[in-house]
């Protein structure tokens, strides 16, 4: 049988003890235009689908070493085959036997011996069956990204609608107490100068130069917060335009240090962040989406170094290093983020970036972060990718997106 | 034209900018303050300005709108700055683009960037005059 699409051949596994069943019912399907392969006990044909995961299973009951309710059941138990469909095909025709094969999670039961036509039909049936869901479960896993996505884009628009408003609201103040603290310092100095030449003994000179020698370093520490404040702000303004779909040119650095700047709080005192920011041109891209890619990719850096921190005890050398280089050849950008916190395992180093993985406690991370940042670069014509040497103590995990110049 | 004659005109609706930028620049160059645009307007009528900085967002009238009003007064010799806390913002960057602001500087204000850019353009006015 050939799919909707005409082009896929399906694969059965058979299994049967008796080899003149498995010879008979393989040759029909064979003619059908089925894939057959045979098990001859239950053992056997439970390792053949773990290896290589059939599109259906036609299983008899009575088998050496693990019968067919067992195998059945196996397989229910793994997550990677549980779905395929499995056809029970016994001489039993007992109530109880059917029973036990539907519980077991069989997806039907034909009694032997059996009509070609029927059993055919059936599988045919279980077959469609199995890929109308298939299909439905990755249209559903799409419309859940969506969603999410949706409601991410909502919540950013929320915060640029808040932070535009914020911004404009502290920058005021920061104006004012800026431009007062300015005059302020020069009448400061021109108070001292005064008092300088006003002070006749000694003893004047000495506590004119008490009182005075913290004033520069009071009036740098003003500065140096005010500056802090301005800069916070500023980095706050690139969430403001997110309800508006439009490009803006935009330095990718300074989109780093601002997804660096929110996580301040969460690594300050415990990671190293090292940056080897080369020059690069700006770039149109929507620039509070490239700044959640940066954000999740980091975010994600610190979960891996806390959790190695709590597995292997605190170290001082854990670091996140991030590089950013200008390919001018191709116009790309490339930003890389490396860490040595717990690394990423190799069998699940290819599912990262799938919807709905997640390696976190529930309530931890919904597996949608990196399915998102996936899809912000890919609408940048861009390309995500990860490398890590294992999961260990110090693995290395290394994130890197390239991303085109526009301009 | 020495730097303490230009007449500078400042507009926002904040009373305390206007009060720290004449605390600041009291003495350095003469200074005109307004906390809306109809005001402006009127104080630039009466008085020869050479500059007018003007905040952005403001009630009623806003930062560019008050300066597009002075543009169509035709005034000789005016210099418009915007003063915002978003340069990035569309109308400001249009207002530049088109020429109704010469500068946008940004918030909170850099007092050398103002005192650079008036001195520059004091020394333009010599050049004509």
């Amino acid at each position: 049988m050939k799919s909707d699409d005409q082009t896929k051949t399906y694969s059965i596994l058979i299994a049967d003890d008796n080899p003149n069943n498995l010879k008979i019912l393989g040759s029909m399907l064979e003619k059908m235009g089925y894939n057959v392969r045979v098990a001859k006990n239950g053992e056997q044909a439970f390792n053949s689908v773990k290896t290589l995961p059939p599109d259906l299973i036609l299983l008899d009951i009575h088998m050496p070493i693990m019968d067919g309710y067992e195998v059945c059941k196996a397989i229910k138990k793994e997550k990677d085959i549980q779905d395929i469909p499995i056809i029970f095909l016994s001489a039993l025709t007992e109530s109880f036997n059917k029973i036990q094969a539907f519980k077991a999670g069989g997806v039907d039961y034909i009694t032997k011996p059996f009509e070609v036509e029927e059993v055919e039909i059936r599988i045919i049936n279980h077959i469609r069956l199995r890929e109308r869901s298939l299909k439905l479960q990755i249209a559903l896993d799409e419309l859940k990204v969506k969603e999410k996505q949706l409601i991410q884009t909502e919540k950013m628009a929320a915060l640029g609608v808040l932070t535009s408003g914020l911004a404009h609201e502290i920058n005021n103040p920061i104006n004012f107490i800026s431009n007062s603290i300015l005059a302020l310092k020069e009448r400061t100095d021109k108070l001292i100068d005064i008092s300088k030449t006003l002070a006749s003994t000694d003893e004047d000179v000495e506590n004119l130069r008490k009182t005075t020698k913290d004033v520069p370093e009071i009036f740098d520490n003003i500065t140096t917060g005010i500056d802090h404040i301005t800069n916070i702000v500023k980095s706050l303004r690139i969430y403001s335009r997110v309800d508006k779909d439009q490009l803006v040119l935009s330095s990718i650095s300074e989109l780093i240090d601002t997804s660096l700047l929110i996580l301040y709080h969460r690594y300050k005192e415990k990671i190293l962040i090292e940056k080897n920011y080369n020059s690069a041109p700006k770039t149109l891209c929507h620039p509070a989406k490239i700044s959640q890619v940066f954000l999740n990719i980091l975010s994600n850096a610190i979960d891996g170094i806390d959790e190695a921190n709590l597995k292997y005890g605190e170290q001082i050398d854990r670091k996140i290093v991030i590089t950013t280089s200008f390919d001018e050849k191709n116009s790309t950008i490339t930003i890389n983020f490396q860490d040595n916190g717990i690394g990423i395992k190799e069998s699940v180093k290819n599912k990262i970036f799938d919807p709905f993985f997640t390696t976190k406690e529930v309530n931890k991370g919904s597996g949608l972060g990196l399915a998102i940042c996936s899809s912000i670069i890919k609408e940048h014509n861009g390309t995500i990718s990860v490398e890590s040497d294992g999961s260990d103590d110090k693995s290395k995990t290394s994130f890197t997106v390239i991303l085109p110049v526009r301009s | 034209m020495e730097i303490s004659n230009v007449k500078v005109l400042y507009v926002d609706d904040e009373f305390l900018n206007l009060r720290s930028f004449e605390l600041l620049f009291k003495g350095k160059f003469k200074i005109y303050t307004a906390t809306n645009g109809f005001d402006a307007i009127e104080i630039l009528k009466k008085n020869n300005i050479s500059v007018i900085i003007s905040d952005h967002k403001m009630p009623k009238i806003s930062g560019v709108d008050l300066l597009r009003q002075v543009k169509e007064l035709k005034l000789k010799n005016i210099l418009p700055i915007i003063h915002s806390g978003f340069p990035e913002d569309e109308e400001v960057q249009t207002a530049l683009k088109e020429g109704t602001a010469k500068y946008c500087l940004d918030k909170p204000l850099n007092e050398f960037k103002l005192i650079e850019i008036i001195k520059e353009f004091a020394k333009s006015l010599q050049i004509q005059t």
